[in-house]
């Protein structure tokens, strides 16, 4: 288990082994911003500033190699290996959590 | 399903069981060509007809079994390329097959080439074309959603290259998930659009736009697009090779006969992608949902084609495995399972008649007020006078 610190709001999740940053969020409850999941859109950017996290995917899709070389990454294709420190804006929580608005029918 | 407990991990031997019964009735020649066709339409058309729908939720401790099935369907798919390429000869014994077959179970395959003709090999093409959507491009969709695994990755483009389609693995995850239901996304169909005129429009802005952005990330990186560590000619390649396979057992007839599969696959593929997201709409950027494609619980499409039919989850959480996606009964739904709604959709008049209720249906019910004026404006161009009439007169306006 990590811990990933979310600046400027100061928010601290725990991110258990093999959950990548966006998953670990939002399982907390945390209004990350995000849409495809799959690394493509780029809405989950955020800026690593410390720490260490495993690329789940070729971030070059989506990143230019100038805001990789800053440090920015995709939450969503993020496994967390160590405690992290993200600059991320967080927007009003679970307004997208679509799983339990329609699970039942 | 849920009437038939235990069945959680065996119902994924049924696709497996299908291909292997369509590789032995390749074996047979002559009419048995067509038995891979037949057994898709009979199992995946009669078993949606029959039973009810899957709304199960199982829990699985062991994926790896189902995952093996799933590289099995892949694997299973090149040996029927190979059988079927066989068949197509004219003479000798490609690889030595015909002896290997013999050895192992007794059948003349020699015998059984002699009484196949050329609406048997048309049934080849066809059967060869449907398989390629099961064991074929449905399996490399899961497996390069697994961008974190090179395997999966590497399995999956070699299986869509069978469809010279290795790009999808570039388009689908990098564009079509961020994109879907909005006009960005090729793999959406507009409202009214002909799904035959669907099929060309998507094929080739699918690959233009897998172009585009490979050539972007090779940009970045100071590769050149014409390089062995670029990945379209690579997959250009690939599809060659299985060209090449062709033409060496079995001449120009074998080499027809896979153009034809390619064809009828990766028309088969579109028609798929027109079902899956015909009309519907987003505002781009805004988070993907599960109103944002159609859903089906058919439980024979569900199993054939590994859950792909759960496409509202699969679209809203786009990194879970397959037998992690539930079934959203709340979600948008079409009327029958794939194979029959691909069957609809290739009647325009008919598809018209099934959808234009569920899209009015749609944007009263789902849309966001947002993604409403997104619909009113679809409507409008979408030449429909059912959809046009919609807005001629005061509307309710439908909330999410």
């Amino acid at each position: 288990m990590f811990q990933a610190h979310l600046d400027p709001s100061g928010l601290t999740i725990d991110v258990a082994r093999g959950e990548t940053l966006l998953q670990a969020a939002l399982r907390a409850g945390v209004g990350f911003p995000h849409s495809c999941r799959v690394g493509s859109c780029g809405t989950c950017k955020c800026r690593k500033v410390a720490g260490r996290i495993k690329p789940l995917t070729d971030t070059s899709y989506v990143l230019s190699t100038d805001e990789i070389e800053q440090g920015y990454i995709l939450a969503c294709q993020s496994l967390v290996v160590s405690d992290i420190r993200i600059i991320v804006s967080l927007k009003a929580p679970a307004l997208n959590d679509n799983a339990q608005e329609l699970a039942s029918g | 399903m849920t009437r038939y407990p235990g069945t959680k991990y065996l119902r994924y031997g049924i696709p497996v069981t299908m291909q292997v019964v369509s590789i032995i009735a390749f074996a047979r020649g002559g009419l048995w060509m067509w038995g891979g066709y037949l057994i898709g339409l009979i199992v995946v058309i009669g078993g949606d007809s029959l039973l009810d729908d899957d709304l199960s939720e199982p829990e699985y401790a062991h994926g790896w079994l189902l995952d093996a099935a799933l590289y099995s369907m892949g694997a299973l798919m090149l040996v029927a390329m190979m059988v079927v390429a066989w068949m197509c000869g004219n003479g000798g014994d490609w690889l030595g097959l015909g002896a290997f077959v013999q050895s192992l179970f007794g059948w003349d395959m020699q015998a059984a080439r002699a009484q196949t003709g050329a609406f048997d090999l048309l049934g080849a093409a066809m059967s060869i074309g449907l398989m390629f959507v099961t064991g074929g491009t449905n399996v490399a969709h899961e497996l390069t959603h697994r961008t974190r695994s090179k395997l999966a990755v590497a399995v999956g483009r070699w299986l869509l290259a069978m469809t010279c389609d290795a790009s999808f693995s570039i388009e689908h995850v990098y564009n079509h998930h961020a994109k879907v239901a909005t006009p960005k996304d090729p793999a959406t169909a507009r409202r009214g659009e002909n799904a035959w005129a669907f099929v060309v429009r998507s094929t080739v802005r699918q690959s233009l736009s897998a172009w585009r952005i490979e050539k972007r990330r090779l940009t970045q990186r100071g590769i050149a697009v014409w390089s062995l560590r670029s990945r379209m000619p690579r997959g250009i390649a690939m599809s060659a090779v299985y060209f090449a396979l062709f033409y060496a057992a079995a001449g120009w007839t074998g080499v027809l006969v896979f153009l034809g599969a390619v064809l009828w696959g990766r028309s088969l593929l579109e028609f798929v992608n027109y079902i899956e997201h015909y009309g519907l709409v987003r505002a781009d950027g805004a988070p993907v949902g599960p109103r944002h494609s159609w859903n089906s619980n058919k439980p024979a499409s569900a199993i054939v084609l590994f859950n792909l039919t759960r496409h509202s989850h699969h679209h809203a959480e786009a990194d879970l495995p397959f037998w992690k996606l539930k079934p959203y009964a709340g979600a948008p739904t079409l009327r029958h399972g794939y194979l029959t709604s691909i069957f609809v959709a290739m009647i325009p008049p008919l598809w018209l008649r099934l959808m234009t209720p569920k899209l009015k249906h749609w944007d009263e019910n789902y849309a966001t007020p947002v993604e409403y004026q997104l619909a009113v404006a679809a409507n409008r161009a979408s030449g429909l006078p059912q959809l046009m009439r919609m807005h001629s007169s005061p509307v309710v306006q439908g909330s999410a």
